[in-house]
């Protein structure tokens, strides 16, 4: 993969002395590396800026070689907006190998968020997936609008009052599943989930996770880890087990089969287009599965 | 007429040496090399009056701690936008956890809030007092926003402060030794800038 990198780093050598400043038409370019970014930055900047995102709309963000067309992209970008924490390092890579290392601005969106550790593991590792809450995610979008205003100090105030209002939009959204789970009584909702991305949303929404079945990102458990899971899942007497929505994996039916756990699935908002409402859409449809996971729950009751 | 030269074999003493010299050659340079390699950044050690958010809270704490955190950027535009610090219903009818009551608030513990103005004596701070848990083992929680002048726009001396007990009274003066006489601890964020710091040294 590296010497593929340093062949087309040569391919677009001449792309590199391209001035990487504002468009004809006098617009910033802003550089994102996962979906959630591209909404958040979408909604920040209005019409006023183009946003790029990094790697095509169908790229698996989750162990992702880089490919010529980013370097591309990123010898364009006025500045990047990065998770940093990672979910992107293939981005570090890319701006190397674009030749951007020195000048390409980033704006880090966790610099202020509370890290939390993934559910369930002893070592206390970092959890990446700080874009799959809302509250996490008003924080974010009010880093990435500071950071734009440092950058483009004549729009930073215009940046921060759509930031403000975002934020205001997406925490009405989770005040109307608030409102919707506060009807319900949770007390015997135990759940376990695929990958490790959603203990900042289910934190949020007073939830928590009791298992997760990868035992690193992306990574599928051996025989051994799974019996051990399999294990935590009964003795925690978790009733539902979250999949995830773009990944195909008979693990879910495997883990179904000897458990009797209910299966729902949850997207981590990596795959689909890029749109400014595709966050809102994505959270929307996990908070509906939530809510009906919960609702089956006490049904069964 | 011919000659004849006689070689005689190595013993091979020579190329034993080179050998070892070489290796012994690439075991100093590796030993030097290590030693010479900075060490892997560490969060820095806590004090005695402080807590991690990232491994010392309970879940309630934590997401308390974790609204309050993301609460601050909120309340610090709001004071910007009217200078005046919102009081609990104005946070309420922004849906701004841990203050909106909603199921996240009934699961953490039910918190009472209050917000606290400044006095003379504290400088400017300003603080958010939440007591009350009815979750056993929750803490007291403090959130102070530093001092800060009017038509400013952040303070960036915002710390949020945890106390044992669940009903520890709002504190009279809220300078950081009193504080911490008082029994409260501070609670120290593990941020996405710490992990940057960890993972690439803080640049790209």
């Amino acid at each position: 993969m590296r010497i593929g990198m340093i062949v087309s780093a040569i391919l677009f050598a001449a792309l590199a002395g391209r001035a990487h400043t504002a468009d004809a038409d006098g617009k910033l370019k802003i550089g994102i590396t996962l979906h959630p970014y591209y909404s958040f930055v979408s909604n920040i900047v209005g019409d006023r800026v183009e946003v790029v995102p990094l790697i095509d709309s169908e790229s698996n963000p989750h162990g992702y070689s880089p490919q010529p067309d980013d370097m591309r992209r990123a010898i364009e970008m006025d500045v990047m907006v990065v998770n940093g924490i990672g979910h992107d390092e293939w981005a570090f890579e890319i701006i190397e190998a674009a030749g951007r290392k020195d000048d390409l601005p980033l704006i880090y969106a966790n610099n202020s968020v509370a890290l939390l550790p993934v559910s369930g593991d002893q070592e206390l590792v970092v959890n990446a997936h700080t874009f799959v809450s809302i509250t996490s995610a008003v924080q974010q979008v009010y880093e990435i609008a500071r950071g734009l205003g440092e950058i483009d100090p004549d729009n930073a105030l215009f940046y921060r009052e759509n930031a403000q209002a975002y934020g205001t939009r997406l925490r009405r959204l989770r005040a109307n599943y608030m409102t919707r789970f506060a009807e319900l009584d949770t007390s015997a909702f135990k759940s376990a989930t695929m990958h490790g991305a959603y203990d900042y949303m289910m934190q949020e929404f007073g939830l928590s996770v009791a298992a997760v079945i990868e035992p690193r990102h992306g990574v599928n458990p051996t025989a051994r880890q799974l019996a051990r899971t399999i294990d935590e899942i009964r003795a925690a007497n978790v009733n539902v087990l979250f999949a995830e929505a773009y990944f195909s994996s008979r693990l879910a039916d495997t883990i179904q089969e000897a458990t009797d756990v209910r299966v729902y699935s949850f997207s981590h908002i990596d795959a689909g287009p890029y749109t400014p409402e595709r966050f809102e859409e994505e959270m929307q449809a996990n908070l509906d599965t939530l809510a009906q996971a919960i609702e089956s729950t006490v049904a069964l009751e | 007429m011919s000659s004849a030269t006689v070689v005689s074999p190595q013993d091979g003493r020579r190329e034993s040496a080179v050998v070892a010299i070489a290796v012994s050659a690439v075991v100093a340079f590796t030993i030097i090399y290590a030693a010479l390699l900075p060490d892997e950044p560490a969060p820095t050690p806590l004090l005695e009056w402080e807590v991690s958010a990232f491994s010392d809270l309970s879940a309630e704490d934590q997401a308390i701690h974790s609204a309050l955190h993301s609460a601050v950027g909120e309340i610090d535009w709001y004071y910007y936008r009217l200078t005046a610090w919102p009081d609990i219903p104005d946070l309420e009818a922004e849906y701004l956890p841990p203050f909106y009551k909603d199921a996240f608030w009934e699961t953490n513990g039910s918190i009472k809030w209050t917000l606290g103005l400044p006095l003379n004596n504290d400088q400017g701070a300003t603080y958010y007092h939440g007591a009350g848990g009815t979750v056993p083992g929750q803490s007291a929680y403090l959130l102070l926003m530093g001092h800060l002048h009017a038509g400013m726009l952040a303070s960036n001396q915002n710390t949020i402060w945890v106390h044992d007990d669940p009903n520890a009274p709002y504190p009279e003066i809220v300078r950081p030794d009193s504080l911490i006489r008082a029994g409260w601890k501070k609670v120290i964020v593990y941020s996405g800038a710490d992990e940057l710091e960890r993972l690439r040294g803080g640049g790209p």
